[in-house]
């Protein structure tokens, strides 16, 4: 360390006595744009909305794109968090603000920053990586639901399934359980539209 | 006590660099507003009474990194033990006295010599 760079250290030091009130409110600035970008994230949880949400996918399908899901937005999260702080600081202790005190602060504070930027970076990339797996995976295991549901209620019961056909004489459904099943006009009493069947008795 | 030898108030303002200097005739203490630690002494080129506060500050934006908050582990360095700048910093001529040929925007009104102590 040459006497000029000695000199240099201990005049920045002397000159941030002076700025430490504008040095904390910027860094409160950044701090508040950063955590308005993390709202951001919250669309992570709405993007599987491919054919249907997740509750139309198999046990194992579902359970493994909840957790990339709820995996990739920790950290995303945490990536976030970790570019902010490398960016504009966080709480800080108060040094004796000496040239030799400044310059040892600083040594310590670009190792913490290049170490921030490193972990932010692996952790968003890792966590588009997951997001695009689950909403690969719900793609795959997401098969083309049956269209035209109806609730079809006779004198004998309850059917729903997909509308095949109808006319004069007959309608025919077609049930998961149990198949084609075809009903005589004259024994349906309503047939109306449904959504799902999946809380059919 | 050597310290008998007057303030040299027409030596010419030069940033000469004494190396390392007797610690003997300087002194830290607690400012009494408690904003930091005073240095004080007789600077070794001008013989002038120098007196250098070294205030307690944010240096900037930055802190403990993540690791270091959730391992608990408290930075090296200066910071963790009780801070000693008498030793560790590099001092500067504030005798006070403008001596000639200075420039007009120096942060340190003195002769502009800079000194450590030996240890």
């Amino acid at each position: 360390m040459t006497a000029h760079a000695d000199r240099r250290w201990a005049e920045l030091a002397r000159e941030l006595e002076f700025t430490t009130l504008p040095e904390l409110r910027r860094q409160a600035e950044g701090w508040r744009t950063g955590l308005t970008g993390l709202t951001a994230l919250l669309a992570v949880l709405v993007l599987l909305k491919g054919r249907d949400d997740l509750t139309a996918l198999p046990d194992w399908a579902r359970n493994t794109a909840t957790g990339l899901v709820l995996s990739s937005f920790v950290l995303l999260l945490i990536g976030t968090l970790l570019a902010v702080r490398a960016a504009h600081g966080t709480r800080e202790e108060e040094i004796l603000l000496g040239g030799q005190a400044l310059r040892r602060w600083t040594e310590r504070e670009v190792y913490r920053v290049r170490r921030a930027l490193v972990l932010a970076t692996r952790c968003c990339v890792l966590g588009v990586v997951l997001v695009v797996g689950a909403v690969v995976l719900a793609w795959v295991t997401t098969g083309s639901g049956p269209s035209h549901l109806v609730k079809l209620r006779t004198g004998t019961g309850v059917v729903c399934g997909e509308l095949v056909g109808a006319d004069r004489r007959e309608v025919t459904v077609r049930t998961e359980a149990d198949g084609v099943v075809v009903a005589r006009q004259a024994t349906v009493v309503s047939m109306r539209p449904a959504r799902s069947c999946a809380a059919m008795p | 006590m050597t310290h008998s030898r007057p303030h040299d108030h027409s030596l010419a303002y030069a940033e000469d660099d004494l190396g390392e200097v007797d610690p003997v005739p300087f002194t830290q203490r607690a400012a009494p507003d408690g904003t930091g630690v005073l240095v004080s002494g007789t600077c070794p080129r001008c013989h002038g009474r120098t007196r250098t506060l070294f205030p307690w500050a944010i240096p900037g934006t930055g802190g403990k990194g993540l690791l270091d908050l959730v391992r608990g582990r408290r930075p090296t360095g200066a910071s963790a033990t009780e801070p000693d700048p008498l030793s560790e910093e590099v001092h500067f001529c504030e005798c006070g006295h403008a001596h000639p040929q200075g420039p007009p925007d120096t942060r340190y009104r003195g002769c502009g010599a800079s000194w450590r102590m030996s240890r």
